[in-house]
């Protein structure tokens, strides 16, 4: 559905930014939650004292989870100042970078490991955000990589005024590929869909309903095309584990 | 995970136990979805209070939502 | 449905295709939309809708000869529309509105020889396509042989206007051409590909063997050349005729320029033939509406009565009809394509879902289709790849599968052979909403044919499991059936004798083998007692059930009872192959009920008379809109002391449960002399509800039997809430998957229930 609107569009609300999201999901802004976090770094098993990079770490939430839960050495990355300085409360042991995925600003092979959740598709260069990430892991490195994902890609949804995850969710193939094509072979790929469903019943049980939440962020009308669009697209949400290639080429 | 709270002044009470009901966190689930709200329940015994514009608003919304796979 | 199975079905239907007029005009100029324009008064609007398809509005708009006009539909009702008058006075009175887009300008140099109005359109269709083309005449002036029509016809304007319009797409324009053979040779050899315009040229004098050119193409003997327009051996010099050619020959040209088949998928150019149905029957004669004053012509009032007079040819048949399509805003061929995607998707929404779960399945649509597009089977079979996949959501059938299942159960299930009988001839098989509705009719009809039939009639109670079918719940419904074959079958395979035309119609479909009549054909042929003892106050409108829609005997045999008994039975005018459903057929009233409820409405109101069923949830829903409503059997078999058959109303879901187990009680008793299972403890509570909050436990699917649980646990265990208030008492239970609530208050002389809610998300266990 196309919004044809009559008046100039406001500026795109950048969905995590916003406070609601933040109290919903017990401070974090994705489906699952910490709890997912903790199931995929349990399954990597990393040492204490290990490098970890928490890409587009947000409140720093995650970074806290890290730190005090697996006692792993934190960094964190977050375009948005604002977050930055949130995540220095949240997390005052983790080394805190403003910058974008597409140019990571750390030196070649300093992390262990990778967690990136629910932030990859907000990234607009797949290819080059890859890279970085490879780039940045030490050989036999682990990534965590957590994001929607577009199950029909001639169905994405319409959702122009809002800027979030899921107005640029690809297909999964995409995202394999662009693993492969950077490097990564892939150790375990989980379709978690079932967050989704989680995430939109708290939703429900907050607001009321899935169009009152979306009137949070705009007007009543662009509300209703959003749940009508966002009903029809069918969005998954996946969760992989990916590793750097112990001999570097 | 967050709890929605769904606390209200009540005159139910727990004919088994005697007593007002009180605030109770509680796990309720369906079709895999698990959720944690606060009732009002009894302290004593257990028992849950559901009110009606729950069952039938939110809660009813919600099971709508997991239904459709 | 695969990809194909699709394409073959939408094909079907036939509401897109081209109105009779649009097929007939040789360049399928949209004059619905024109017509529809003018009658709002929105001439530029009008002219819109003529810019998008037609070459040089102000000519052809004045002067087309108007091919369509033989076919529009209004003249099967009164007079055509005046379609040539109207353009003229459109084209007369705008400018140009729409300026068709040009294409990016490609390779391939076009000439096209001759400026008559087949060259020009293939000039201006060419230029379009971004071709550099140029337009070659030997004349001083373009035009050909409209050239000397008076200026009272075709103002003079129009010509510099034409080339304006060509100059401004990049035609060349090049007049008083000096061309012999050796010129036209020249410019075929300097050009990708060329038109000749045989108004203006001698087709004798090109330096080519044209003989007759290929009409599909217009393709001549030499590569990339062709040739059109003129006048046409003994039928003359037509207008838009010169328009069909000049375009048809641009398509060639141009798919000849992009190499690719000149005749493929042409079978839609030119005047063509088309699928499209229009129903004359319900709008009203017009005659054509002339300008009162010939010399000044139309006035803008005039023109919009005239054009008003347009039909609007579509099809829409069964959507006129059905509540469901219209309810969803779709058409049969809209209606797939949506159920296709939430297939192919995978992943259901909450209304696509709704939306499959709301068919009634009734074949009305197929049934008025001019290409019986077969809606409830495409809806059947995908909610039986939705159940088989795992995507059908559980509430919307659960209470009916729920009262399938209490219909099966040993409370109401029966069958025996006729008392004093070891063997039986005939099976009575009433069905299991004619006993939850009716059980007084049941045992009087059962007397009857005991008394009137020889060989002994077995009684069989319990459901042939349409609601399984229904549902899409296959293997449950193959399982229903076969239990109830081999039950047959262990009774000596007796005729069985349906009551209900669901039944009827489940059997005969996949129950083949069974031999079977219907109570009303086996009635007919009985000698019954005459004229009725009751009779309606009045005529009475008969309601066919939609499961009856294909057993012309059994409706017959309706009528022919009505008849003996004396009954007034008046036809509706959707009654027999048309009837609607009322709402219970696929579960309608289940997955949507307020939809239910319009069904009901509608058929109701297909008659303003009191009505006469034969089918017990017809009765029931169509009692419910608040119509008197009499089922046949109160007359066939009158209640001595009965109350007014027409007067009954809806039972509701929970009288019915207990109707059908006090049935199999009464009857297990009275005629056979057993003793049914002693009553569960829970059933001797006594409920006292007023009507209010009997209607919304019924809308909330909640059952007598449910109250009755909660309060006998609640009441025997001492869990419940009280409020010290009002010494109101709330309790909950869970029989199986959804927790029922009741609020009640106990009184000396029962319960008085004063709410009932329910949902399915579970809580965790109560400790004790």
């Amino acid at each position: 559905m196309q919004a044809t609107s009559l008046h100039p569009p406001a500026p795109a609300v950048t969905l995590y930014e916003q406070e609601q999201l933040f109290e919903l999901t017990g401070g974090t802004l994705r489906p699952g939650g910490l709890a997912l976090t903790a199931e995929l770094l349990s399954f990597c098993n990393l040492a204490p004292g290990s490098a970890v990079l928490d890409l587009g770490c947000g409140p720093g939430h995650t970074l806290n989870l890290l730190a005090s839960n697996f006692g792993l050495r934190t960094t964190g990355l977050d375009p948005a100042a604002v977050m930055l300085e949130k995540a220095a409360k949240q997390a005052p042991t983790a080394a805190l970078v403003q910058g974008s995925a597409t140019a990571i600003p750390c030196g070649d092979q300093c992390f262990d490991a990778i967690v990136c959740e629910c932030v990859l598709s907000l990234t607009n260069d797949l290819p080059t955000s890859l890279r970085e990430m490879h780039r940045v892991l030490r050989p036999g490195g682990l990534l965590m990589l957590t994001d929607i994902y577009c199950r029909r890609p001639d169905r994405r949804p319409d959702l122009a005024e809002l800027r979030s995850c899921i107005s640029s969710a690809l297909p999964l193939e995409s995202i394999t590929a662009g693993l492969a094509g950077a490097g990564f072979s892939l150790v375990s790929l989980r379709q978690r869909s079932d967050l989704l469903k989680q995430l939109a019943g708290q939703i429900i049980f907050s607001y009321g309903s899935l169009e009152k939440f979306w009137q949070l962020f705009m007007d009543a009308e662009a509300a209703r095309r959003a749940c009508c669009s966002l009903a029809t697209a069918p969005l998954g949400y996946y969760a992989l584990i990916a590793q750097k290639g112990l001999r570097h080429g | 995970m967050s709890t929605f709270s769904f606390l209200e002044a009540t005159a139910w009470q727990c004919n088994q136990c005697h007593q007002p009901l009180q605030a109770a966190k509680v796990m309720v689930t369906y079709l895999g979805g698990s959720f944690n709200v606060e009732l009002m329940a009894c302290a004593g015994c257990g028992f849950i209070l559901v009110p009606e514009s729950l069952a039938m608003g939110k809660m009813l919304a919600v099971e709508q939502l997991l239904e459709d796979k | 449905m695969e990809q194909l199975q699709l394409r073959d079905l939408e094909a079907r239907c036939i509401q897109e295709e081209q109105p009779f007029c649009t097929a007939a005009c040789p360049i399928h100029v949209d004059v619905r939309a024109f017509m529809t324009s003018l009658a709002q008064g929105d001439l530029r609007g009008a002219r819109r809708v003529l810019d998008r398809t037609m070459p040089f509005p102000e000519i052809v708009g004045r002067l087309c000869d108007q091919p369509c006009r033989p076919f529009c539909k209004r003249g099967e009702i009164g007079d055509p529309l005046a379609i040539g008058r109207l353009e003229q006075f459109c084209v007369s009175n705008t400018p140009t509105i729409l300026k068709l887009p040009q294409l990016p300008a490609k390779g391939g140099k076009v000439v096209v020889i001759g400026a008559g109005l087949s060259g020009m359109t293939a000039a201006l269709d060419l230029a379009r396509k971004g071709r550099p083309t140029t337009l070659v005449s030997p004349l001083p002036s373009i035009g050909g042989s409209l050239r000397c029509s008076p200026d009272s016809v075709l103002p003079q304007t129009v010509w510099s206007q034409a080339v304006v319009l060509m100059e401004g797409y990049g035609v060349s324009l090049c007049t008083s051409a000096p061309l012999d053979q050796e010129s036209i040779e020249a410019l075929i050899g300097s050009h990708d590909a060329v038109y000749f315009d045989w108004d203006e040229i001698d087709p004798a004098q090109v330096p080519l063997r044209v003989g007759t050119p290929d009409p599909l193409t217009l393709a001549l003997d030499r590569d990339g050349c062709f040739g059109g327009g003129g006048s046409r051996p003994g039928r003359g010099y037509s207008v838009i005729q010169q328009v069909e050619q000049g375009r048809r020959a641009a398509l060639s040209i141009e798919r000849a320029l992009q190499k690719v088949s000149l005749t493929a998928q042409r079978d839609k150019e030119g005047s063509c033939a088309t699928r499209m149905v229009t129903v004359t029957k319900y709008f009203a004669p017009a005659a054509e509406i002339l300008p009162a004053d010939p010399t000044s012509g139309y006035t803008a009032a005039e023109v919009r009565s005239e054009a008003g007079r347009c039909l609007r040819c579509e099809c829409m048949e069964c959507v006129k009809q059905c509540v469901y399509l219209r309810e969803y805003k779709e058409y049969p061929k809209t209606l797939i394509r949506k159920i296709y995607n939430n297939q192919a998707i995978v992943q259901g929404t909450r209304n696509a879902n709704k939306m499959i779960n709301a068919c009634s399945l009734c074949g009305q649509c197929t049934q008025i289709c001019p290409n019986d597009f077969p809606v409830a089977s495409v809806v059947r079979t995908t909610r039986q790849g939705m159940v088989a996949s795992h995507h059908m959501p559980p509430s919307p059938h659960d209470f009916a599968l729920e009262d399938m299942r209490f219909s099966l159960s040993k409370l109401c299930r029966l069958s025996r052979h006729q008392p004093g009988t070891s063997g039986s001839r005939y099976l009575f098989y009433p069905g299991c909403q004619l006993a939850g509705s009716a059980p007084e009719a049941v045992k009087r009809s059962y007397a009857f044919l005991s008394q009137h039939l020889q060989g002994g009639v077995g009684l069989m109670l319990g459901c042939c499991g349409i609601p399984a079918h229904w549902a899409g719940q296959e293997e449950l419904f193959r399982q229903t059936l076969d239990d109830l074959i081999l039950e047959v079958r262990r009774m000596g395979n007796p005729t069985l004798i349906t009551a209900c035309t669901s039944c009827l119609a489940v059997f005969k479909e996949f129950a083949g083998g069974l031999a079977m009549t219907s109570l009303w054909e086996l009635l007919d042929g009985l000698q019954l007692p005459t004229p009725s003892l009751i009779q309606p106050p009045g005529p009475l409108t008969l309601h066919d059930p939609c499961t009856a829609r294909h057993q012309n005997e059994l409706r017959r045999s309706v009528r022919n009872l009505c008849a003996k008994l004396g009954l007034d039975i008046v036809e509706n005018e959707c009654s027999n192959e048309l009837a609607d459903c009322c709402g219970y057929g696929g579960l309608m009233q289940m997955a949507n009920p307020p939809l239910g409820r319009k069904a009901a409405t509608v058929k109701a109101e297909r008659s303003l008379l009191d009505g006469l069923a034969y089918c017990a949830m017809c009765r029931d829903n169509l009692a419910a809109t608040g119509r008197p409503v009499a089922h046949l059997l109160d007359y066939l078999f009158p209640q001595t002391a009965g109350g007014d058959p027409l007067a009954r109303a809806n039972p509701g879901f929970s009288q019915r449960h207990e109707n059908r187990a006090r049935l199999k009680a009464d009857l297990l008793a009275s005629l056979w002399q057993e003793h049914a299972a002693p009553v569960p403890e829970y059933k001797k509570i006594r409920l006292i509800l007023s009507q209010e909050v009997e209607d919304l436990l019924n809308g909330r699917h909640i059952l007598a039997e449910d109250l009755q649980r909660v309060i006998h646990r609640a009441e025997t265990t001492g869990s419940y809430l009280v409020n010290p208030a009002n010494q109101h008492r709330l309790a909950c239970f869970k029989p199986v998957r959804v927790t029922y609530w009741v609020e009640y208050e106990p009184t000396g002389r029962g319960y008085r229930i004063h709410t009932g809610y329910s949902h399915r998300m579970q809580l965790p266990e109560v400790k004790p």
